[in-house]
């Protein structure tokens, strides 16, 4: 945790210095900077991702479910990740399209939970 | 002298002759043909009962048309018996609750992450509301299902009461006396049964679809309307066991005497325990125990434990049903859930309301019953 503190820090002085010089560059560095962290946080997110799993498993709950939402809370932190990105670079058309793009993905996930629930409702209905 | 000890003679001699001319004769009753009528009774009922009750009953100890079974039945297994059906009806609700409460954890965390006024957690709130939704709908109303079908089972015993009942006026030739108290009860008791499962089944049925359409978005609400239907239910219920702890109390002919400190005990508990109609419950309870010691032979007893292996599962899973839902919004307040909490409110109310229908109805067969062997007697 504290290699990806000072890196995150060093990463910041090194955009804030190059904003002023090379701005193009800057937001290059910026975005090397979050996939390194990404990247470094995605073995801790498996092993806590498998934890979880295995105590579902031996819970008897329902695997594929659970692994569909937390497919799905991982598009929504990437999608906002990246919408603040875009933000954050002026270009707020392209964070809506982002969070957009998230949503629908999260619309397609849920597609088949909202087609169960349905198939519950009528058949609840026609007894 | 000799006159006076004549005369006395006579008397004994009169008085013995008295004695013998119009003693009453007595003699111990040879029992064992009514034992074998209550024999018989027993094995008939025992045959008529469907092969799921029987396979209950077989659980704690009646395996088979026997009478002297059902005088071995010992309490400890009986006991077992409901604490293994306890265990068994957990298992449902502890799983929703522990997948519910990895959902909401998970929801929080996308809060910690992700800005609560944009549109991914909005969608993200609406998919947490789906999934959580998806893990208690089917077992939840499969649970409903299940009570609904006791208490039609109810209603079918019930409404089996009339053409006995008339029978029985007839035979006793009480028609006008205290037959029309007792058909009214009868009556009301039928009626609540066909309300049951023509009306208000639907109706907890709209309610559970408004509270789901009201949790998932909320843009439009329709926990008002919900609400409603469910005021409307209760104040039905309500009606009904005010008039029936009333007439009940009038009459008092299946009352108890005295009010022991143990009755008011049991009358506090379902006072409090018992939403809706918990009130007259617990004032009618003397009427309830009377119905109770009127069947207490050993065809009552198998009535008993016949109500209570239809009855007593489906209120048991809708009582553990409502604390795991309970407990899970309380979890949902917690976290700062709102559209889950909201979710879990409406079911677990919807499932209270359902096993306050379950234990009138019980109320209702008990009393039924009861009214019908007294006037047997």
């Amino acid at each position: 945790m504290v290699k990806l503190i000072l890196l995150t820090l060093t990463g910041l002085i090194c955009i804030v210095l190059l904003k002023n010089l090379k701005p193009e560059f800057a937001l290059l560095l910026k975005i090397g900077v979050l996939l390194f962290v990404l990247f470094y946080l995605l073995d801790g997110v498996r092993q806590a991702t498998q934890e979880l799993l295995g105590l579902a498993q031996t819970s008897g709950l329902d695997f594929s479910l659970l692994k569909l939402l937390l497919k799905a809370l991982g598009v929504c932190i990437t999608a906002q990740l990246a919408a603040n990105v875009c933000k954050d670079c002026g270009e707020n058309a392209l964070a809506t399209g982002m969070e957009m793009a998230g949503r629908i993905a999260v619309l397609i996930m849920s597609l088949p939970i909202a087609t169960e629930l349905i198939k519950i409702s009528l058949g609840w209905m026609q007894t | 002298m000799k006159m006076k000890h004549k005369r006395k003679l006579f008397t004994i001699f009169l008085l013995f002759f008295l004695l013998f001319q119009f003693a009453v004769p007595s003699f111990a009753i040879d029992a064992s043909g009514e034992s074998e009528n209550t024999r018989n009774a027993f094995s008939e009922l025992y045959n008529e009962l469907s092969p799921k009750i029987k396979e209950e009953l077989s659980k704690i100890g009646l395996e088979n048309a026997n009478y002297e079974e059902l005088l071995k039945l010992s309490p400890k297994r009986i006991f077992a018996e409901f604490l293994n059906l306890i265990l068994g009806k957990m298992t449902e609700p502890l799983k929703a609750l522990g997948l519910l409460c990895g959902v909401m954890l998970l929801a929080s965390i996308a809060d910690a992450f992700i800005h609560s006024d944009s549109a991914v957690q909005n969608i993200f709130s609406i998919f947490t509301s789906l999934f959580a939704l998806l893990c208690i709908l089917n077992p939840i109303s499969a649970s409903i299902t299940a009570a609904f079908s006791s208490m039609q089972v109810s209603s079918a015993f019930l409404f089996s009461y009339i053409p006995i009942f008339s029978s029985v006026l007839l035979l006793n030739g009480k028609m006008l006396a205290s037959g029309t108290y007792s058909s009214m009860m009868l009556l009301l008791s039928n009626l609540l049964g066909v309300l049951n499962t023509k009306l208000f089944y639907p109706l907890v049925e709209c309610i559970l679809l408004l509270n789901i359409s009201s949790a998932i978005q909320d843009k439009y609400t329709f926990k008002g309307i919900a609400d409603f239907i469910k005021k409307a239910i209760t104040v039905i219920l309500a009606f009904f066991s005010t008039i029936f702890s009333g007439l009940l109390a009038i009459k008092g002919n299946l009352a108890l005497a005295g009010d022991s400190v143990a009755m008011r005990g049991v009358k506090l508990i379902i006072g409090t325990a018992v939403p809706v109609v918990g009130g007259s419950l617990s004032e009618a309870c003397s009427s309830i125990l009377g119905s109770l010691a009127l069947m207490k032979g050993a065809l009552g007893f198998l009535g008993v434990l016949v109500i209570a292996v239809i009855h007593l599962p489906a209120i048991l899973d809708l009582f553990l049903w409502n604390l795991a839902l309970s407990f899970s919004s309380a979890v949902a307040d917690a976290l700062g859930q709102k559209q889950i909490k909201t979710l879990l409110d409406g079911f677990a109310s919807t499932i209270s309301l359902v096993n306050t229908m379950l234990i009138f109805t019980v109320f209702l067969l008990i009393v039924s019953t009861g009214i019908l062997l007294r006037f047997k007697d």
